[in-house]
């Protein structure tokens, strides 16, 4: 449950500064909060793959202290998460791509 | 024998000639290759229209609720169909160009078929960035980034909403497989907001994606900035792609309550704010940016008929060759053009057929498609009202064009452009567009009642369902022995 609190103030926190960050006028500040929107969908994406009893044991070495196959949070989402991340990353690199293209 | 590992080929096969194309090729080597990617695709393509469908690829051979699946049935069939025979020209038209625009262009159309044939929901996400990146990176060449940006952004917010609702779906349903979702929608989904305004953000992610009104902003912006060759291309398929996505999720979950009048009045604005841009808005390209809108507000509205696969299948067929048509017709001529009916009868006969068949006058293609929707309309007639409209609308506007551009004794200005040798390969385009045309309106006569047959066939998910039973994974999911640690 306490683990399953910082989750949520992490997700939280990282909500409210992308949102304020992309509504900025400045362009980098608009790409960090776009970089942070991206964090908080890859937590959300990481708890999708988190049900009943499994929230207990989060953030604790799956095979060690869990033990069960019904406390082993879904590897699948984290899979997912992976892929996340390189869209994300390619999407940042090609907007700032475009501004420097655009200076330039 | 067709095997259902072919399916895959729709994707790698153009990612491979991607590859190729990174090569200093002749211009004669890139059409060549392009060629040959169109010739072994369309074998495969009539291999599969004989087969009994649909076919399933559980990519990896994982079982489909652990692994990403790809369907194909005879709607995605003939999807597929239309984007290789518009991707045939816009290729050949972008050959002269750099390598580095022929790469991209082959990463779009891998997407394309990719969002065509998937039936994973995180799949789909996936295709939907490659397809965004690739669009975007075809601008490049284009000084207006500022609008290309807007055109990202946009892209990105849609890809939020996306995620937030797969995210929501697999915590609650523990699979994206589009198939698994619609068989556990109704208990899941029963007397419940919530999963209704889920499903309605995924099509919001769609409709941002197919620019219905009032997301369309970034569309007539960003699209009149692609580079000619591939205009056609872009303004045929990607936009009809998303409307395809959003049939294959109402088909699975159904549009319900709440999403029903939501598409009925963004269809219907979309339609109305068209044909106002259609009439209203100068320049050749912005009248068909608006075009396209109406005809993506009819085929939101054919979502909400009570059998929208029987009418999808050939409207959707019916909408890319027609647009690319249009857009190869538009980019060919100038606003400032008169007197093109002296420019000799083959160019008439071609523009002709182009225009009967936007129109929608039989015997031509859109006749058939349009009849296909009306017939379900009978019980709705303000929404038949609507989508007949639009007929008398583009029978307008064709009339003003043809005045405008057609009769008139100034010809000398465009004698001039038609010598150099790209000219003769766009006037080969406009031939092979309106051919094609032609083409769909014999084959629409012959072969109207199978799509009614079909389109009963498309909508039954569990149809699907009975294929993933008789298709066993070669994996199986690994059962985990753990003892407790004391």
């Amino acid at each position: 449950m306490f683990v399953n609190a910082w989750i949520a103030l992490g997700l939280f926190l990282f909500l409210m500064v992308a949102i304020r960050f992309l509504l900025d006028t400045q362009f980098l500040r608009r790409i960090l909060g776009f970089a942070l929107l991206g964090h908080a969908l890859n937590l959300m994406l990481l708890l999708s793959g988190v049900t009943g009893a499994q929230r207990n044991v989060i953030g604790t070495p799956a095979f060690v202290q869990a033990g069960r196959f019904e406390l082993i949070v879904d590897p699948l989402p984290q899979a997912l998460i992976l892929t996340a991340i390189v869209i994300g990353f390619a999407v940042t690199a090609v907007l700032l791509i475009f501004e420097i293209v655009e200076k330039e | 024998m067709i095997q259902s590992w072919n399916i895959g080929l729709f994707f790698t096969l153009p990612l491979l000639v991607a590859i190729f194309h990174f090569a200093p090729l002749s211009t004669a080597g890139r059409r060549w290759l392009n060629s040959m990617l169109v010739a072994t695709l369309s074998v495969f393509i009539w291999a599969w229209s004989q087969s009994d469908l649909p076919q399933l690829l559980l990519v990896g051979g994982w079982p489909h609720f652990a692994g990403i699946q790809w369907s194909l049935d005879e709607l995605s069939l003939v999807l597929l169909g239309a984007t290789l025979l518009v991707y045939w020209p816009a290729s050949w038209a972008l050959s002269h160009r750099s390598p580095q625009m022929n790469v991209i262009f082959h990463f779009v159309l891998a997407a394309c078929f990719g969002l065509i044939l998937s039936a994973d929901l995180f799949n789909i996400y996936v295709m939907l960035e490659i397809l965004t990146l690739a669009s975007a990176l075809l601008f490049i060449e284009n000084k207006s980034l500022s609008k290309l940006k807007t055109y990202v952004w946009m892209n990105v917010v849609g890809s939020v909403f996306y995620l937030f609702a797969i995210v929501y779906l697999y915590q609650n349903l523990g699979t994206m497989n589009l198939i698994d979702i619609g068989l556990k929608w109704n208990v899941f989904a029963a007397n419940s907001l919530l999963p209704n305004l889920i499903i309605a953000s995924l099509c919001f992610a769609f409709i941002l994606k197919a620019a219905i009104f009032p997301l369309n902003i970034w569309l007539p912006e960003a699209y009149a900035l692609l580079p000619k060759e591939v205009q056609p291309f872009m303004n045929a398929v990607p936009t009809k792609v998303a409307i395809y996505l959003m049939f294959r999720l109402t088909s699975s979950v159904g549009t319900g309550s709440m999403l029903q009048p939501i598409f009925v009045l963004l269809g219907s604005t979309s339609l109305i704010v068209g044909a106002l841009g259609l009439l209203s808005k100068k320049g050749l390209i912005s009248n068909l940016l608006y075009f396209n809108l109406s005809h993506l507000g009819v085929m939101l509205l054919i979502l909400t008929l009570p059998n929208p696969a029987e009418s999808l299948l050939y409207y959707l067929a019916f909408d890319i060759l027609v647009v690319n048509a249009l857009f190869v017709l538009g980019n060919q001529m100038h606003d400032s053009d008169r007197g093109l009916i002296l420019q000799g009868p083959l160019f008439l006969t071609v523009v002709g057929i182009i225009l009967m068949s936007a129109i929608g006058l039989p015997p031509f293609g859109g006749f058939w498609a349009e009849v296909l929707v009306i017939r379900q309309t009978i019980s709705q007639p303000m929404l038949a009202l609507l989508i007949l409209s639009l007929t008398f609308i583009s029978i307008l506007f064709a009339l003003r064009f043809w005045a405008t551009h057609f009769v008139g004794p100034d010809v000398e200005a465009r004698e001039s452009t038609h010598t150099g040798p790209h000219q003769r390969m766009v006037n080969f385009n406009l031939i092979y567009s309106s051919a094609l045309l032609a083409l769909f309106s014999i084959v629409s006569i012959w072969t109207y009642d199978w799509a009614i047959v079909w389109g009963e066939q498309i909508q039954k998910p569990q149809r699907h369902f009975e294929k993933i039973l008789q298709q066993p994974p070669s994996r199986a999911v690994p059962t985990l022995e753990l003892e407790e640690v004391p």
